[in-house]
């Protein structure tokens, strides 16, 4: 009996935690290769037919997908949505101590004057929601839109607030929200990836491309930029003199020497290596046709405002119709330079800001108007806003123009809207006070977004979550609520 | 303060205290006897005179407690001489064991442990309710025990099928009141066991009359329970959830005939409906409210070879979202035949946009009852066949948006009452029709979408 206890005791001692981590990892980087392909030929997928891991339980969700239309740098939500006639009486008076003591602004030092209204607000709709004249053709869609008005969040400067928005951390490292959500629910795009980024504007996010990146979480799922100008994806055409013919076995000699090399370490990352490479060659085809809106109709053109050839808002707003239409789970649009501090004239709310509404006003607007049209709202939650909200303060910055009329950074009030897939059209859901400082009612939280927008797909933001380094950890981290009155 | 009723409350804190210690001093008896080298002789009086001193304690308390009411008079008739029982027993031995006579306890320590186990269970059923150990246990015990399963509070799924009386009240009058207040007792002059004759009321009139406070029925429930008239005057009173639910049934009208969802229930009620009877009313979508069998994973393998990726619309629920992969070397009629044949009932999302669809394929298409979206968008799709879709009683979304249908097809979806969004975008049916489509059905949109021509 003690040689038996003994040749236990050995083989015990003999399986270290590296291969205890290394027949784990195993399993989940064959799951993540079947779930980014949606490919369903053996039975073992079709027990997990949605791509999650098991265990995972989903409710029936309402959207299918997402576009995102973040307005990097933050717009003013004092000079489109929340209307406050008070903040007008109090135009050009001394802030009171009171909303500044204990408070870190990112620019404001002393005691700034309040600043009213820069644009004229009118009701529309049968909603009656508050819309600036900086949106006109918003104006007329906002019966399909739920507009969040006491949003805040925990970060004050443009990269850690982004990071927070779409990680649920200010720091780097974490799954993005795409990156989450197409590995929660697959894709249904088979020769597309599952998750696009488009950026306009001229500058990529402050965060820089840790927003669409997928962290921790195989990296078949972070976000694929295309461009709307030049070749879509850098590199995507075969070199002079390489034919299909001669890519096609080159990928397979190369996918060849991964999976032998697979086989003998066992690392997950190599297979998604393996399934990047046969993306890829998908996408050399299908990329250049779904990227071409030269294909539209001119009436399509015209309801957008497009330009062919252009990185415009405009552009990527069909680009992200025509993605869509293509099954791509997450369509994350960036435009940039909405960071109207009143520092130049591009950054100035009577300047920079007036032009990024003209930019982004007609488009959305169509965008909204045609996925309707096409049976697609329904199924599609876009969601549109920045990463924090603008204080109701002038900000104060010494040795710039005095012609400039500009706001900071605020965290504790913002507005973004969301309309489609799963959630209530024409509804005003929030309220801040009477100058638009901060919420007072129904407040959501960055969290609580992440934890709604989840929901809508049918996800439990709880319940999404991937081991790393020990722990389980989720987009919402330990927090968030889904913000159920909204959700239809 | 009412200081002896204060003073029944430290009851149940007190009361295990004397269960351990006289269970030791019979431990210690019977080490004594068969293990005298042990020498624990000395130890066994003051152990039994200390069980006796707090089990005097914990009687007296429980005498108090008993006072206040509210308990099954029954079980409590024994629990409470039980308890008497074992405060005199326990006393006998330690007088008999001080006094060096050993004789008594070779019965009075089996006895006294007999009558611990047995007050003690009482005194669980007093406080957790009768049936309270068997409830969860094996089956034989139950037989065993004669435990009654009718007993057990009956639990449901469907507010609309839920009877407000027959389901919900009436088995709280059945064990509560009816062994009096029936045909043969009419304790009262008063008989339950009809609609009829409860409506009809006792020897001093109605029983429900308006609402639950002037209501004699509710009035006694509700009386403090040392009152002469507290009913029921024994056996197990009214736990607090089943008052709440008897006067919901009385404010909302007293009515015999009306479901849970006909009746307006407060927040509170929701509350106790889902936690005593499972009851969930928060409104439910039709795929929520409709059960079907799950499929066999073959049969996804299936349609994945027709043509179809197929998804169900959740991991818990056995509904599939479909949709033609417009894969040209298949047939899409052949498939359909198969979608039909094999997933009908499960069908309840379907997108077959920009495909050949003919007219006879939506044939197929008609047969799955359950469908909820319908995607035919871009396809040729006629008047004809909108005709043959309207068998559809639970489409909700239709797309027809780019299809060849004309205002003829108006007639037809007018009869379709479940939808709720209509995309006629590019077709030959015009505002006015539209238009008229949303004033029969106002919870229809119809989306017209822009014009092409500008």
């Amino acid at each position: 009996m003690k040689i038996v206890k003994d040749f236990r005791n050995r083989y015990v001692k003999s399986q270290t935690r590296r291969h205890f981590l290394r027949q784990c990892s195993t399993g989940l980087g064959a799951m993540a290769l079947g779930s980014i392909f949606a490919c369903r030929n053996d039975k073992e997928h079709l027990l997990h037919p949605t791509g999650t891991v098991e265990g995972i339980s989903h409710y029936p969700g309402k959207a299918k997908r997402v576009i995102y239309l973040h307005m990097a740098g933050s717009p003013s939500q004092l000079e489109l949505f929340d209307y406050k006639p008070t903040l007008n009486d109090l135009h050009g008076k001394p802030c009171p101590d009171s909303l500044l003591e204990g408070r870190n602004f990112a620019f404001i030092s002393g005691t700034p004057e309040m600043l009213g209204h820069q644009g004229q607000f009118k009701q529309y709709g049968e909603s009656g929601a508050w819309v600036s004249h900086y949106l006109p053709h918003f104006s007329s869609v906002v019966d399909d839109v739920c507009f969040l008005k006491a949003m805040h969040t925990d970060e004050f400067n443009h990269a850690p607030a982004q990071l927070f928005l779409y990680s649920g951390s200010p720091r780097l490292g974490r799954p993005s929200m795409g990156s989450w959500i197409t590995y929660g629910l697959g894709s249904e795009a088979q020769d597309l990836p599952g998750f696009v980024v488009l950026v306009s504007g001229g500058l990529t996010p402050s965060a820089g491309k840790s927003v669409w990146g997928s962290g921790f979480l195989p990296s078949v799922y972070q976000g694929v930029q295309c461009r709307s100008e030049g070749d879509p994806v850098l590199f995507i055409n075969n070199p002079d003199g390489i034919s299909r013919d001669i890519r096609r076995k080159t990928i397979d000699a190369i996918n060849h020497l991964n999976k032998k090399e697979y086989e003998e370490v066992g690392d997950p990352e190599i297979l998604t290596r393996i399934a990047q490479y046969e993306m890829a060659f998908k996408m050399q085809m299908s990329v250049p046709e779904v990227m071409d809106i030269n294909r539209e109709p001119q009436y399509i053109h015209n309801l957008y405002g497009t330009e062919p050839g252009k990185a415009s808002f405009a552009n990527n707003c069909l680009l992200a119709r025509r993605l869509a239409e293509q099954g791509v789970r997450f369509i994350q649009l960036f435009h940039w330079g909405w960071d109207s501090h009143g520092a130049s004239k591009d950054e100035a709310l009577n300047g920079g800001f007036v032009d990024r509404c003209q930019e982004v006003d007609k488009a959305m607007t169509a965008l909204l108007t045609d996925l309707k049209q096409r049976g697609m709202l329904d199924e599609t939650l876009v969601v549109w806003g920045g990463e924090f909200g603008r204080t109701p303060m002038r900000e104060n910055r010494l040795g710039v123009d005095p012609e400039l009329i500009g706001r900071d950074h605020h965290t504790d009030a913002f507005t973004i809207w969301m309309a489609g897939g799963g959630v209530k059209e024409g509804m005003t859901f929030g309220e801040t006070d009477e100058i638009g400082y901060a919420g007072v009612k129904d407040k959501v939280h960055v969290h609580d977004l992440q934890a709604t927008i989840l929901h809508t797909l049918g996800l439990d933001h709880e319940k999404l979550t991937y081991q790393f380094q020990g722990r389980d950890f989720r987009l919402t981290d330990v927090h968030g609520k889904v913000v159920k009155p909204i959700i239809a | 303060m009412d200081f002896w009723a204060w003073l029944g409350r430290f009851h149940p804190a007190l009361v295990h205290f004397p269960i351990g210690i006289i269970v030791v001093g019979i431990i210690l008896y019977y080490i004594n006897r068969y293990r005298p080298e042990w020498k624990v002789a000395q130890a066994i009086s003051p152990v039994f005179f200390i069980g006796f001193i707090s089990a005097l304690l914990a009687a007296l308390c429980g005498w108090m407690l008993a006072e206040e009411g509210g308990y099954d008079t029954n079980t409590l008739f024994w629990h409470r001489w039980l308890g008497v029982g074992i405060v005199l027993l326990s006393f006998g031995l330690w007088w008999w064991h001080s006094k060096d006579n050993l004789k008594p306890a070779k019965y009075g320590a089996p006895l006294l442990v007999a009558g611990i186990l047995v007050t003690g269970h009482l005194g669980g059923n007093l406080t957790h309710g009768e049936g309270f150990l068997v409830e969860k246990g094996p089956e034989f015990l139950k037989k065993l025990t004669a435990y009654d399963e009718k007993t057990a509070i009956p639990t449901f799924d469907d507010p609309d099928s839920c009877n407000v009386y027959h389901d919900l009240i009436y088995p709280v009058l059945e064990s509560k009141c009816i062994s009096c207040h029936n045909s043969k007792l009419r304790k009262g002059g008063l008989d339950m066991s009809n609609t009829e004759s409860l409506m009809k009321g006792g020897r001093n009139g109605e029983v429900i009359e308006g609402e639950s406070v002037s209501s004699e029925i509710f009035k006694r429930v509700v009386l403090d329970p040392s009152s002469r008239k507290y009913m029921p005057p024994k056996g197990t009173p009214m736990s607090y959830r089943e008052i709440k639910l008897l006067e919901w049934w009385i404010d909302a009208g007293a009515h015999f005939d009306k479901s849970v969802s006909q009746t307006e229930t407060p927040k509170d009620i929701a509350g106790i409906l889902l936690s005593r009877h499972k009851l969930d009313i928060t409104p439910k979508s039709f795929l929520e409210k409709t059960k079907v069998p799950a499929l066999e994973d073959q049969v996804f393998v299936e349609l994945e070879k027709q043509g179809f990726a197929v998804q169900p619309l959740a991991m818990t629920s056995p509904f599939i979202d479909v949709r033609w992969k417009r894969v040209d070397s298949l047939s899409l009629s052949n498939a359909l035949e198969s979608l039909q044949s094999m997933a009908s009932e499960q069908v309840a999302w379907l997108d077959l946009g920009e495909s050949p669809l003919s007219d006879a394929d939506l044939a197929n298409v008609a047969k799955c009852k359950n469908l909820v979206r319908l995607k035919l968008q871009k396809t040729p799709v006629s008047d004809d066949g909108v005709k043959i879709l309207s068998q559809l009683k639970h489409l909700e979304s239709l797309n027809l948006y780019g299809t060849k249908i004309t205002n003829s097809a108006a007639e037809h979806l007018s009869k379709m009452s479940s939808l709720r969004n209509l995309y006629v975008w590019q077709t030959g049916l015009d505002q006015e029709n539209a238009e008229n489509l949303e004033t029969s059905n106002p919870d229809l949109e119809v989306v017209l979408g822009v014009s092409v021509g500008d």
